[in-house]
């Protein structure tokens, strides 16, 4: 068992002193994070929006084939991504595969069905007479479409942060469409997966550590601003 | 003689939900500057008629004026100028400052003229500025949402009001503070305003005007009873028993159902004495449980209690004067076999 508390003692160590490879893996994952989110929240909030919101013949299969793409597994994902961004795919042009833009194509394709299947529930599950309020106050068109998002925005950070776990979190994408890359494309995932399996578990608890912390301090930040916002 | 403008105009019209149709009203004028009391059971088709004003329904046929100019293509400029309460009304998630100011802003209306108002709304209901205002939604009682919500359109001083069911659901204080509010509204404003209620001895007191609503028809201008029951054929009479006496009435013809029969308070004599029994005449005991002024018509509006039957019938206050009525007395009611008619 001492392996474990002098991995963890070793792991603080390598935080403390600012280890590069660590740190390297945390700014790689914050990177392709934020490149992820940033294309998931650009795309699943408006179509989760205009599913929730919009009322049109076949929107029980489309919703059913968002609610089916919530089980994507990562390596299938990764499998599909892979044959077209390599040499041999239609872009394989593009310089994608091993980089993190390459990752982030990957990582949007599993959490969009989050955000999408999320954002509609939200929508769909307001009340009843917030519409009929808003038109009595005189409110149509996009102006009752922005009242109803912001009636909803609780729940949408709730959908942007479960998107969130499952970038953050994820390792078959990310070790198919970037190949573990050290200082390039090796993220905190990545890292811990190779580390354990080397039996640097100093290096794995480290990173698993941060992880942790990013999140946490992402999570506590929101809540922060959420109270503010009730208050 | 002034002529009296009416602020909305129903010809013949209709609404549906499904294949059930909800209302259909032949004819019906809604005078600009009136207080407006819409009356009727439970799924009468008060919220529908309401809402169908409000242009947030759209009918199935006839014709919708707002003005003299039919609503059609122009309801967006209708709803900024008259707005619902609705029976459980809906706050934002937003402090109740934000939720009054919503539609001010939706008017392009100053940010310092927003905050005036919004004090001034919510003094109108009772509530002051200082401690309600930075309040979020969640901090607030039924009653206190009720109120806000109605501070919500009072801030937009609406041409026309519609109330549905503004009181039901709220303690006394709340009650009292929404109808000063909104009567005065009415005084300050010139608002017009259409409140389905029913609190009968309010609207009594403030209505220029009742409709009473059956099924969705607008069945009378003015109070109506409503005798539901289970009425019985005998010959050429339809017959209510009730604990101790009965009520009869003259057989529709056709197939129509028996379920409800309309009787105009006015057709109804009240005495301390019971009058002689007439063939072609009711003749009914009761207790006389309350008197209110009908400000319509100027009358006095008695309920009578007859096993447990409550009429209204309808008389000058000088005939209350002259018989010296007062709730708790026992009265006796007469009216023809022939008023009674069958909805």
């Amino acid at each position: 068992m001492n392996y474990i508390s002098d991995g963890f003692v070793q792991a603080i160590g390598l935080i403390l002193s600012m280890d590069e490879e660590t740190w390297s893996a945390v700014v790689v994952t914050v990177k392709l994070t934020m490149l992820s989110m940033s294309v998931t929240l650009a795309l699943g909030l408006p179509l989760g929006f205009l599913l929730g919101y919009l009322d049109f013949p076949g929107k029980p299969v489309v919703r059913t084939v968002v609610d089916t793409l919530l089980a994507l597994p990562t390596v299938v994902v990764g499998l599909l991504v892979y044959a077209f961004i390599s040499n041999r795919g239609p872009l394989g042009g593009y310089g994608l595969l091993f980089s993190i833009r390459g990752m982030a194509i990957g990582q949007t394709i599993l959490a969009l069905p989050i955000v999408v299947a999320l954002t509609a529930s939200a929508i769909e599950g307001l009340d009843n007479r917030l519409k009929t309020t808003l038109a009595t106050l005189g409110a149509n068109g996009w102006r009752m479409a922005a009242s109803c998002l912001m009636e909803s925005r609780f729940a949408l950070l709730v959908a942007a942060m479960t998107a969130y776990g499952r970038i953050v979190a994820e390792v078959g994408v990310s070790m198919m469409l970037g190949g573990n890359i050290k200082w390039h494309t090796r993220t905190i995932t990545t890292a811990i997966t190779l580390e354990t399996g080397k039996g640097d578990f100093a290096l794995g608890m480290a990173l698993g550590i941060l992880l942790l912390a990013m999140s946490f301090a992402l999570n506590a930040a929101l809540s922060f601003i959420r109270r503010r916002a009730d208050a | 003689m002034t002529e009296v403008r009416n602020v909305f105009s129903l010809r013949n019209l209709t609404h549906s939900y499904g294949r059930h149709p909800t209302l259909d009203i032949a004819s019906l004028d809604i005078p600009e500057g009136g207080v407006v009391g819409l009356i009727g059971p439970n799924g009468s088709g008060k919220s529908t008629l309401l809402k169908v004003l409000g242009c947030l329904l759209a009918r199935r046929s006839g014709e919708l004026l707002y003005g003299g100019v039919s609503v059609d293509g122009r309801e967006r400029a209708v709803r900024r100028e008259v707005t619902l309460l609705l029976q459980e009304p809906y706050l934002m998630r937003r402090s109740v400052y934000a939720n009054i100011a919503y539609g001010l802003k939706l008017r392009g209306i100053a940010s310092s003229e927003i905050a005036s108002r919004v004090s001034d709304s919510l003094a109108r209901v009772g509530m002051a500025a200082d401690s309600f205002a930075r309040r979020p939604w969640f901090r607030l009682s039924g009653g206190e949402v009720q109120r806000v919500s109605l501070a919500v359109r009072l801030a937009l001083r609406p041409k026309v009001l519609l109330l549905d069911e503004p009181t039901a659901n709220v303690d006394e204080t709340s009650a009292a503070r929404i109808k000063e509010a909104a009567w005065h509204a009415w005084n300050d404003w010139g608002t017009t305003i259409v409140v389905a209620t029913h609190d009968l001895v309010w609207l009594y007191e403030v209505a220029t005007k009742i409709v009473s609503l059956y099924r969705g028809r607008a069945i009378s201008d003015g109070a109506e009873n409503l005798v539901q029951g289970d009425w019985v054929r005998a010959g050429d009479r339809a017959i209510l028993a009730l604990r101790g006496q009965t009520i009869e009435a003259t057989l529709p013809g056709g197939d129509q159902p028996l379920v409800c029969a309309a009787l105009n308070p006015s057709s109804i004599a009240v005495s301390r004495e019971r009058p002689a029994s007439r063939a072609d005449h009711n003749v009914l005991s009761g207790t006389l449980t309350q008197m209110s002024i009908e400000r319509a018509t100027g009358d006095i509006l008695g309920v009578v209690d007859c096993d447990g039957v409550f009429l209204r019938a309808r008389f000058p206050l000088s005939s209350a004067h002259d018989l010296n009525l007062y709730p708790g007395l026992a009265v006796h009611l007469s009216f023809p076999v022939s008023t009674l008619t069958f909805l």
